[in-house]
């Protein structure tokens, strides 16, 4: 018992140092930002700030560079996710409940359609956007985006729905309530926690986009913060760089923080992505 | 027989009219492009010129030509060591291996660790390639840590551009395989483990004997769900190498990108593209015959 007990400590030990060099490891390639967004003269290379400064943050850019693109990710990725999450629901409903004959081939596509490269079919896309004269139009580019999320949001939304027992929506029925009064009292007010984290997990990965706006606007009034920042890193001297890394930070704050906030579900809702249910 | 049809029409439009929008939408911007896709790249189409205003039908022309060039058959070797290295090695083994370390440890030591993986995970996809850039710079903090250490200073990304876009992509996407492995693990119930450890088992017997099994489909659902995505990196791979030195990291999507919008020669980057849709494809198919229900458990 004494053996085993000394053995186990061992391995307890062995296991949180492990841990701990693959924590330091996924560290490593962060310092970079934090530092040089504090440092006035930071560079490529890591070096810790002598006068740390938040000067970065003051002066991150020019409204061209940063603020007029960060506005545009917004409009983009806020447009973009209702689409998405307004189209899957709608979608979604008739799958969950209805007996359909076409439901399980339906589901079967969808799902496959979820592992297809979007980049795949950017030139294409590029192409007949150029022909339609839809090079620029936010508008265009939003519901192309609202699209591409399509296929995982229909999967994640029939599972919320799937969750909200039939038997309320049949007592409401009973009671004389019509179809639309079914759908906006009873059952919008149970799903709409899950709509909440379909759109969040829709924006994080429109706000995160890069190649659809770096193919589909021209123009650089049009251009997202994605691709702003990539032409910001590219085009500036060594002296800017803290800019630069103020400028991610600012840009990657929503996506952590909503991340954060749906974290849980979508934890759970990854497990669901194994099994086709009827 | 009106009465009749008026019903069906009207069950039809219970799940017809909610659909419709998802349908229009799926259809419009993705089954029209993949359509389109097969049918520019038998074109010559360019991205300006007189091939881009009245483009001809060249029939297999560009696949020829793909497949006699030197670029598609380095860029396949380039796409498969990238799967392999950091999908199939790197993500899916440090995701279980993360997982399984994290298991009964403090819930500080979880947390932190979960945090800062997930942390990776989670950045806007353009944010990871400034800070491999740096990292992997000759004054980053990998060279200053082996020199701290007293080993030989690194330039990755001009010797061994694969190694340091397949670290870099470990490194973003690891964070899944280890929410999936751990949500397995935490299905397992605890009195198999324990009922094991009581009869004596060791550690390794236990793993072995009763965990493997129960993460077999697992890890198969796992490595489905994250081999795609992995094929189909551009970001990364565009900021920190560019496909460079040369075409030393010109992976498929990147020699998509460079021809057809570098060349300007849509028709021929579609081929590739048509190439990319067909792994996709057969990948895909593969994933969901094997996850039809009554087969596995």
């Amino acid at each position: 018992m004494q053996h085993r007990h000394r053995q186990n400590n061992k391995a307890r030990v062995g296991a949180n140092a492990a841990l701990i060099v693959i924590m330091l490891a996924f560290l490593g390639p962060m310092l970079w930002m934090v530092t040089s967004s504090f440092n006035r003269v930071a560079q490529l290379g890591f070096e810790i700030p002598t006068h740390p400064s938040v000067d970065n943050f003051r002066r991150m850019g020019s409204w061209d560079q940063v603020i007029r693109p960060l506005i545009n990710s917004v409009v983009l990725s806020v447009t973009a996710s209702i689409v998405t999450v307004v189209a899957a629901t709608l979608c979604a409903y008739p799958l969950s409940r209805y007996k359909l004959r076409f439901k399980m081939p339906f589901l079967y596509l969808i799902l496959m359609t979820s592992g297809l490269p979007i980049l795949a079919i950017m030139i294409p896309t590029y192409r007949l956007f150029a022909k339609l004269n839809l090079i620029d139009s936010r508008a265009a580019v939003a519901v192309f985006m609202g699209a591409a999320s399509l296929p995982f949001a229909i999967w994640l939304a029939k599972n919320f729905i799937d969750g909200v027992p039939v038997s309320l929506e049949e007592a409401a029925r009973v009671d004389g309530a019509s179809t639309l009064q079914v759908i906006t009292r009873v059952l919008l007010p149970l799903i709409r926690p899950g709509m909440i984290v379909l759109f969040i997990f829709a924006f994080i990965g429109n706000w995160g986009n890069f190649f659809v706006p770096f193919i589909l606007f021209s123009s650089s009034d049009k251009q997202t913060a994605s691709v702003s920042i990539y032409n910001y890193f590219n085009s500036l001297g060594g002296v800017y760089f803290g800019r630069v890394a103020a400028f991610a930070i600012i840009y990657s704050a929503p996506a952590v923080l909503l991340y954060a906030v749906i974290s849980r579900t979508i934890g759970r809702s990854l497990s669901f992505a194994g099994a086709v249910k009827e | 027989m009106d009465g009749v049809r008026k019903g069906s029409i009207r069950r039809s439009a219970r799940w017809a009219i909610p659909m419709a929008p998802a349908i229009v939408l799926l259809g419009s911007f993705l089954a029209v492009p993949i359509g389109y896709a097969v049918y520019l790249s038998l074109t010559n189409t360019r991205l300006t010129g007189i091939e881009a205003k009245e483009p001809k039908f060249v029939g297999l022309d560009n696949f020829t030509k793909l497949f006699g060039s030197d670029d598609f058959p380095k860029a396949v070797w380039l796409t498969l060591i990238f799967v392999i290295g950091s999908a199939l090695i790197g993500q899916n083994l440090l995701g279980l291996a993360l997982a399984l370390l994290m298991q009964k440890r403090g819930r500080l030591i979880r947390t932190s660790v979960g945090i800062t993986v997930l942390a990776a995970y989670v950045f806007p996809e353009i944010v990871p390639g400034f800070m491999w850039t740096s990292f992997l710079n000759e004054n980053g903090v990998l060279n200053i840590v082996l020199r701290f250490f007293h080993l030989p200073e690194q330039q990755v990304l001009v010797n061994q551009p694969m190694i340091g876009v397949i670290l870099a992509d470990i490194w973003r996407a690891t964070a899944f395989s280890m929410l999936v492995y751990s949500a397995a693990l935490g299905d397992i119930p605890e009195e198999l483990i324990d009922a094991a450890e009581i009869d004596g088992a060791s550690y390794t017997r236990v793993l072995r004997h009763v965990v493997a099994p129960q993460l077999r489909r697992t890890a198969f659902t796992n490595l489905m769900l994250i081999t795609l995505p992995t094929m189909s990196v551009f970001t990364m791979i565009f900021v920190l190498t560019g496909g460079g030195p040369g075409n030393e990291s010109e992976t498929l999507p990147m020699l998509m990108y460079h021809k057809a919008f570098q060349f300007g020669e849509l028709g021929y980057g579609t081929a590739i593209s048509v190439v990319l849709l067909g792994f996709g494809g057969l990948l895909s198919l593969l994933y969901v015959i094997a996850l039809r229900p009554g087969k596995g458990e």
